[in-house]
């Protein structure tokens, strides 16, 4: 294909070559056909990630092994054997097939599915992670087929061993909000799991907002008309592109299981009474890492510092934006800043998994939240 | 001196020009308001501002005690009319009472001669750099808010006071029912007022480095800055100051009053607990022996604490530990921002002072009122 193009843009090149003779007329059809040939021949292959406002039409396959084409390329010196797409059962998809490199599972939130992470500055962050080295996985939640909170966390067990099973190496998990719990949940079940980042991770239901409850509500009742817009309008205060807002939020909905909505409107409604049930913190020794915004609204960052506070030391790692003002909830995906805050950080801690030096002061001195508990829990 | 006169009427021209004249003025004192003073055991005066219920007093109600925030005065809750939650409040029938902790322009030190208060607005950046007095956090804990209770009480003859406190004047509160110097309010309503400083962002570290030589010799000299250089910050970034205050709820006009009419300057012991706080995390006090935060379970009046989302004064975060730490059987963490239903993310002037705080912030503490 490559030996295509390129000769395409050779005899382009002549042909515009022997016209030089009347130079001042045809020398801006020139340049233009040289630049066009150019950035076709150095455009990636179209099976890899996709374009920033396309979504991937990703081909089915029933038998979980792999039978995609191999495409031939170098990445970081080495040659990696590459496959396109392909779509598991149970809302899994593999972004492209990379043996041996570490798996990295990107689960999105409430209300979106997985194709928000491949949308957002270089690409979206699905593919930024892929030229980190790092094999992509994208698991959509509201489409596995779970009803319940507890058959969430049951499917996020199938889901981490199917992708241990293919890669032959434990997955790292990366949930955008209610995607970062799911993943807790499944790790305090026994998955196997490398560690867990939350962005803009929500842990609890303790504290709903209205918005947030009228969506449940709506969500509920099985409506999910109104979804789209409604986040669009809450969850960025302007600081993601509206084209990008758009593409992400509108091209793709995710329309939450009522029976799901439900329970989590109940935890709502029970307010500060009622607590999700929330990751056992005593059980999960293994390294977690947040990535929070302290204007991020859609998951409130004083719940999720409350929780990272519990989160054995040794292991927790968190990265409040540097960036002022500071991303939306959905800035911290896909916004201007979105690469400093969020995708840097989060390949490198994804990288060695160990604490990040940045330095963690307890919201309240442990004395106090442990004699705090039987007050107010 | 020719030069100079012309100089500065060169400048004054230019900034006209510009736009940077001041078109707003504040709000004349409503005329039913009254000035007292409180004296503290130690000798200070205390200025506090009473303006009783304009329209007709709600039965059975306690009076309001309006504390404003560091560095700040009582126009922190009077300043215009059109963002004064002191005449908001007394239209509904609420008896309202603002009130200076000590150092504020309508108080007085001790020493002054023949009963006359004798203003210390000129002299007191002087006096805190020749440390001729000071004062702290603890100090304002121990012995201002007692006597403030107290006096309002007997003045009004009340049993109990809900008070109301934004940013510092909020803390101060719970920080006197924690230690026990007073005994408790009927409520306590605390906008932008930390549990804690756990949890410090990059910015305030830097900051903290930056003005802890400044905070520890000389306080923090912001009133005649902002006095007379208030028509130049126009010309300042939006984003140094964008920690303050979300620009997109203020404005430019009214915050040129605002800066120019309610900062004051703070005391190097006040600065000090600050910049201790911000890098230890923990609200302690000034010795270190008494830590505020850790006795928050002690606080059991009726509690509201209300936050700004784009707050980077007192972030959302620190103000959770009030609410979730305090022992208060009826609480209530308030987050205003556009994800919980408002038109936009509140900063930190803005909660008290901003564009949508009077059909936002102001009815929510009425509210909150109503059922205490």
């Amino acid at each position: 294909m490559k030996s295509l193009i390129l000769k395409s843009f050779l005899r382009g090149w002549w042909t515009q070559a022997k016209t030089l003779r009347t130079p001042h007329s045809q020398l801006p059809i020139l340049c233009a056909s040289v630049w066009l040939s150019a950035s076709a021949l150095l455009a990636p292959p179209s099976s890899y990630g996709q374009s920033a406002t396309t979504a991937p039409s990703p081909k089915k396959v029933d038998a979980p092994a792999s039978s995609s084409t191999t495409l031939g390329s170098h990445q970081g010196g080495a040659a990696v054997t590459r496959t396109g797409p392909e779509v598991l059962p149970g809302g899994l998809q593999r972004l492209s097939a990379r043996p041996g490199r570490p798996p990295v599972l990107l689960v999105s939130g409430l209300f979106l599915s997985p194709s928000v992470f491949l949308h957002g500055p270089k690409g979206g962050l699905a593919k930024y992670l892929e030229q980190q080295g790092f094999e992509v996985w994208l698991w959509n939640p509201w489409t596995s087929g779970a009803r319940s909170l507890s058959g969430l966390s049951e499917a996020a067990l199938r889901v981490a061993a199917t992708v241990t099973e293919r890669n032959r190496l434990p997955v790292r998990w990366v949930g955008m909000e209610t995607g970062a719990l799911i993943g807790l949940l499944a790790a305090g079940n026994g998955a196997s799991l490398t560690g867990v980042a939350g962005i803009g991770p929500r842990l609890d239901f303790s504290s709903c907002f209205s918005p947030l409850t009228q969506r449940l509500t709506l969500a509920a009742q099985g409506e999910t008309g109104e979804q789209a817009s409604l986040l669009s309008s809450l969850w960025s205060w302007g600081d993601v592109p509206t084209s990008e807002l758009e593409t992400a939020l509108l091209s793709d909905q995710a329309p939450l299981p009522p029976d799901i909505a439900r329970e989590l409107l109940a935890l709502c409604e029970a307010s500060s009474q009622a607590q999700m049930p929330g990751p056992v913190w005593e059980r999960l020794w293994l390294p977690t890492a947040f990535f929070v915004s302290p204007r991020d609204g859609q998951a409130p960052i004083e719940l999720a510092l409350d929780h990272f506070d519990q989160a054995p030391g040794e292991f927790r790692s968190i990265r409040v934006s540097k960036s002022w003002p500071p991303p939306s909830h959905l800035g911290l995906l896909l916004g201007r800043s979105a690469v400093r805050d969020t995708y840097q950080p989060l390949a490198r801690w994804l990288k060695r998994l160990e604490p990040d030096r940045q330095v963690h002061l307890p919201l309240v001195p442990a004395e106090i939240r442990s004699a705090g508990k039987g007050d107010n829990r | 001196m020719k030069h100079v006169s012309a100089l500065a009427q060169l400048v004054c021209l230019t900034l006209a020009l510009m736009g940077c004249a001041p078109r707003l003025a504040p709000a004349p004192q409503h005329p039913g308001t009254h000035s007292h003073t409180v004296e503290t055991p130690d000798g200070w005066q205390l200025g506090v501002l009473h303006l009783p219920p304009i329209s007709r007093p709600i039965p059975g109600q306690s009076p309001v005690i309006l504390a404003h925030g560091t560095s700040c005065n009582t126009g922190n809750f009077d300043v215009l009319e059109r963002i004064s939650l002191a005449r908001a409040l007394a239209n509904l029938g609420y008896d309202v009472w603002m009130v200076e902790t000590r150092g504020g322009p309508l108080g007085a030190r001790p020493g002054a001669q023949n009963g006359e208060l004798k203003r210390i607005n000129r002299e007191r950046y002087h006096a805190f750099t020749q440390r001729q007095y000071d004062w702290d956090f603890d100090t304002l804990v121990e012995i201002d808010v007692p006597a403030i209770v107290k006096r309002v009480l007997r003045w009004s003859g009340a049993s109990q006071v809900h008070w109301i406190g934004h940013s510092m004047g909020g803390m101060v509160a719970w920080a006197a029912e924690a230690r026990g110097t007073v005994s408790g309010f009927r409520s306590l309503v605390g906008i932008g007022s930390p549990g804690s400083f756990g949890h410090p962002t990059a910015t305030a570290r830097l900051v903290s480095g930056g003005a802890w030589a400044v905070g520890l010799n000389h306080g923090l000299p912001v009133r005649n800055p902002m006095r007379h250089g208030g028509p130049v910050l126009r010309l300042v970034p939006q984003k140094l100051l964008g920690q303050l205050y979300n620009p997109e709820n203020i404005d430019p006009d009214e915050l040129r009053v605002i800066l120019s009419h309610v900062l004051e300057d703070s005391p190097p012991g006040l600065m000090y607990q600050y910049l201790r706080w911000i890098k230890g995390g923990e609200i302690v006090s000034r010795d270190g022996k008494y830590s505020y935060t850790r006795n928050l379970n002690q606080v059991r009046s009726p509690l509201l604490a209300i936050a700004g989302r784009a707050d980077g004064v007192a972030p959302s975060w620190s103000v959770y530990p009030l609410y979730k730490f305090a022992s208060s059987k009826d609480k209530q963490f308030r987050v205003f921002g556009v994800a919980e239903g408002d038109r936009i993310d509140y900063g930190h002037l803005d909660l008290v002072l901003g564009l949508n705080a009077p059909e936002e912030v102001y009815p929510a503490i009425e509210t909150w009122l109503e059922s205490h």
